[in-house]
């Protein structure tokens, strides 16, 4: 299996000589296709900082983020748009979802902006709205649904394109522990059967037990990485994090 | 930080975003100010040198407009600030969390109101100031005079009403906006800012039944109003405007669920790039806002149709005015020689006349009525014309006394043979008619005479002077026939033309005066009398038709530009208003569709259809009421020789696209700055 992404050494500074902050420090992996990979970390830790550059909302100071073998970098206007557009996926927050439209068409409008053509469309949002659970609410407005399903729909539109890279940031955080819990199992479902490549920002451990590894990211650079087992069970890898997280946080020498 | 400053700072902030509606507000006053100082400018003075009542009636209407004006802006305002203050819930409701009471956010309000009504005041009469030396100008290449001799004049009249009259405005603004903010509650100020938007849902099948039947409704007013408005009655007439204004309201109403269905209907388009997203964004606009949209197509009808008949008007009179008036005066009296009728009154034609006027005498006979002229062509005539009395004998001369006026009116000469006669009428629609009438080789019979024309068609000359139109026929017969005593001819009065013998200007102004007060008296009819009977005299001098024709134009071509661009900017600016704030709820919509992968052209592309769709809709609207209007004045008016009218819908156009298409594009670009698609 190939890499779909590569990190090499990135780095984001901000502010100016004599005040620098360094929101990434020299960070490098890499994630194979059909991976589920979770990024965790406390707040300021830079790892939305990590997705924005990866997703080229914003840029790198240094380093290079190769999306399958191409550097993405140093593209600009149009190409960056037609990249964005076929190779990303994304799965925001707070949905995002355009609310004077409905389930269906918002998740239609990542096909047309491709310029797919009008008889293909349906076949492919029904099959992506089974996967998701959410062909019911295909009819209904953004404020006619619940959050869970929300986030189900913002799911279907990123994977509807059948992107390289899935990159979530944060999902479940502004849905109910049932709600999240629903759409991890969409995720799920997604990597294992449609074999969707996933890079996932958390801070939330339940959410993070869902992907098959995990970077731990702090102060700007990578601390650690644990990955799961085959024959690992999602509550053990749950306790792997907890684990991983209490060093994270708490860290013995700070306390003096 | 005392309130003061916060409010300047508000406006600070909000000049970019709204300078479109601020600059609307200046635009207004300075309207409103040239318009009400147009009575004390100078060129109105040279207009009415005579005395005409011409300014007195501009000035009145012109301030009765002025009311219905204000009203407007008025309303402008009240909408703008009610629309602005929604926007800001959330600022507010940030205010009163840091613990400022309702009194001093209704200070704040009120010093911004004060600030941007002192601005706008102040700017608009400067503004108005300098235009009103503009419109001198203009007014002077327009009505032919020496513009060189106008100079600046300031009004203070009119600026103390237009102070007065915005003054009035804005404390109404105030007291609505101090309501509106008095029953704001803390909660429902600071949820304002969370997508809490409810989408107004209507019943598609409703909104498709409803649109049909407003289409037909629309259809049938279109039919009776626009295509056969002859047989429209005046009652009829109101049921069909009031069923148009309904059925635009309706409309405007169904139309976005209308537009929707038949869009998702056309798969292949709807689901195309960002259009889905255009119709959907489009479609929540209109349904937020149908009956501003609806009262905004209204408005532009009337401004249309006003710039357009006001402007038909103006070309038509200025049309050939310096032939219309070939000689100093001219009279028409049933009761007997004119000169007698000078002498008796003490100022002898002799006195103030040149010697080579002419005074001829005017026949009829019961043989050669109207009808007569017309023959066979009658039927037709009576279907047009169904009121005109036929049977009334017609004018005849002879064509001795014909030629001599022709000489001096320096038109051409007729001459006839034995049996030949020759018909005058300047009356277009009448004249065709008669025209058809000779085709059809129509003769009259008197006595023994059997006369035919001596010419293809009617000779298009009048004897009285007058600014419109107004020979309805008359006959010219060999000298022979007419005084051949078998024939029988009656006298029906002289008639006299001629040219003063003063040459200045104002000494002829004098025998104007002189003239008015003793023909004046003779020409009144007294319609309101059981038994109507006609004034035994008609005249008319020069001046009197320069000027009522020049006042006419003045007076058609001020009140519709006053009327018809305050109506526009009014309309132009709530849709732009309503454009820009959308745009600034739209701004995170843009920024989910540049993140799931729209180019930035994608974006300017469905920015720029949004905002063409938006102005012109309700324009489109407006462009097919006006052209029915239109088509409506054009039979209606046509006795008066106004329906070349079209050559008025050109400046209309031009109009349009200056100011329309101005605030169109100074929104689009507001619009993007706002969004940022760069």
């Amino acid at each position: 299996m190939g890499k779909v992404l590569e990190v090499i050494n990135a780095e984001k500074y901000y502010g100016e000589k004599g005040n620098l902050t360094k929101a990434l420090n020299d960070v490098s992996f890499s994630v194979e296709q059909g991976e589920f990979v979770g990024i965790m970390g406390a707040s300021g830790s830079g790892k939305t900082t990590l997705l924005n550059c990866i997703s080229t909302i914003d840029r790198l100071t240094g380093g290079q983020v190769l999306i399958e073998e191409k550097n993405i970098v140093g593209l600009r206007g149009e190409k960056l748009n037609q990249f964005r557009r076929d190779y990303l996926g994304f799965i925001f927050q707070d949905f995002n979802l355009l609310d004077t439209m409905t389930a269906y068409e918002n998740i239609a409008l990542a096909l047309t902006i491709q310029n797919r053509k009008v008889k293909d469309l349906d076949e492919i949002i029904k099959k992506t709205a089974v996967a998701l659970g959410i062909e019911d609410v295909l009819e209904k407005y953004p404020y006619q649904m619940s959050g869970g399903q929300k986030q189900r729909v913002a799911c279907a539109r990123a994977v509807v394109t059948e992107p390289k890279l899935i990159l979530a940031d944060e999902p479940t955080g502004a849905l109910d522990s049932k709600a999240s819990k629903m759409l991890l199992e969409s995720m799920k479902t997604l990597n294992e059967e449609m074999e969707s490549t996933i890079l996932m920002v958390t801070h939330d451990a339940f959410t993070a037990s869902y992907a098959s590894r995990i970077i731990f990211i702090k102060d700007g650079k990578i601390f650690s990485e644990i990955r799961k087992d085959e024959k690992e069970s999602r509550k053990e890898f749950f306790a792997k994090i907890i684990d991983v997280m209490s060093v994270l946080g708490g860290d013995l020498n700070e306390l003096v | 930080m005392n309130s003061f400053k916060i409010s300047l700072k508000n406006i600070k902030k909000s000049w970019k975003d709204y300078s479109v509606y601020f600059m609307t507000l200046i635009i207004g006053v300075a309207i409103f100010y040239m318009f009400n100082s147009i009575g004390h400018q100078k060129f109105m003075e040279d207009l009415s040198s005579s005395g005409s009542e011409i300014v007195k009636l501009l000035t009145s209407v012109i301030e009765g407009v002025s009311i219905a004006v204000a009203f407007v802006l008025g309303l402008l305002m009240v909408y703008a600030n009610h629309f602005l203050i929604k926007r800001r819930k959330k600022e507010f409701g940030v205010y009163m969390m840091l613990g400022m009471g309702k009194n001093t956010i209704s200070k704040i309000i009120m010093g911004e109101t004060l600030i941007v009504g002192a601005i706008s005041l102040v700017a608009g009469i400067v503004f108005g100031i300098f235009g009103s030396q503009f419109l001198s100008i203009l007014v002077g290449k327009m009505f032919l005079a020496d513009v060189t001799k106008y100079t600046f004049l300031f009004s203070g009249k009119a600026m103390l009403k237009t102070i007065i009259n915005f003054a009035i405005i804005y404390l109404v603004v105030l007291i609505f906006n101090t309501a509106i903010i008095s029953k704001y509650r803390l909660i429902d100020l600071l949820n304002a800012g969370k997508k809490g938007e409810k989408h107004i849902l209507k019943n598609p099948v409703v909104c498709v039944i409803l649109f049909v039947i407003s289409a037909l409704v629309l259809g049938n007013a279109y039919y009776h109003v626009g295509i056969d408005a002859e047989n429209l009655g005046r009652s009829q007439f109101l049921v069909q405007l009031l069923c148009g204004i309904v059925a635009t309201f309706l409309l405007f109403w169904s139309l976005a669920g209308f537009l929707l269905e038949a869009f998702k209907k056309t798969k292949g388009l709807y689901f195309k790039g960002l259009h889905s997203f255009v119709v959907r964004q489009f479609c929540s606009n209109i349904n937020s806002s149908a009956f501003a949209m609806a009262v905004i197509s209204l408005m532009l009808f009337m401004a249309m149709s006003a710039f357009s008949l006001g402007f038909s008007i103006r070309n038509k009179l200025n049309e050939d005015l310096e032939k219309k008036v070939p000689v100093d005066v001219t009279l028409e009296y049933d009761k007997g020689k004119l000169t007698k009728l000078f002498k008796k009154k003490g100022y002898s034609v002799d006195t103030w006349l040149q010697d080579d006027y002419v005074q001829v005498k005017l026949y009829k006979n019961k043989k050669i009525t109207i009808a007569d002229t017309l023959g066979s062509i009658m039927t037709v005539a009576k279907e047009q014309f169904p009121y005109a009395k036929w049977n009334l004998p017609a004018t005849v001369m002879k064509l001795s006394d014909y030629n001599k006026i022709a000489e001096l009116y320096g038109v051409e000469k007729l001459s006839l043979g034995q049996s030949e006669y020759a018909m005058l009428c300047d009356i277009r629609m009448i004249k065709e008619l008669m025209d058809q009438a000779i085709a059809e080789e129509n003769t009259l019979e008197v006595g023994k005479y059997s006369l035919t024309s001596a010419y293809d068609e009617c000779q298009n000359v009048f004897l009285v002077m007058s600014f419109t139109s107004s020979n309805m026929g008359i006959v010219v017969l060999p000298d022979e026939v007419v005084e051949d005593s078998a024939t029988k001819f009656k006298s029906n009065g002289y008639f006299l033309a001629g040219n003063y013998m003063e040459t200045g200007r104002k000494a002829k102004r004098e025998i104007d005066k002189k003239v008015d007060e003793i023909a004046k008296p003779l020409s009144e009819t007294d319609w309101t009398a059981s038994n109507v009977e006609l004034a035994p005299m008609t005249y008319a001098t020069r001046n009197a038709v320069l000027d009522s024709s020049s006042g006419l134009s003045v007076l058609s071509v001020f009140l519709v530009l006053y009327i018809g661009l305050v109506f526009i900017i009014s309309s132009a600016a709530i849709l732009a208003l309503k454009a820009l704030s959308d745009a600034i709820d739209s701004t995170t919509k843009y920024e989910i569709l540049s993140k799931i992968g729209a180019g930035k052209n994608m974006m300017t592309k469905a920015l720029f259809t949004q905002t063409l769709v938006h102005f012109g809709l309700p324009l489109l609207v407006a462009v097919v009421h006006s052209v029915f209007g239109l088509m409506f004045a054009k039979t209606t008016l046509a006795i008066m020789e106004l329906d070349s009218m079209f050559s008025g819908v050109g400046s209309t156009v031009v109009i349009m696209l200056l100011v329309y298409g101005g605030y169109m594009m100074a929104t689009y670009f507001g619009c993007r700055r706002v969004i940022n698609i760069d």
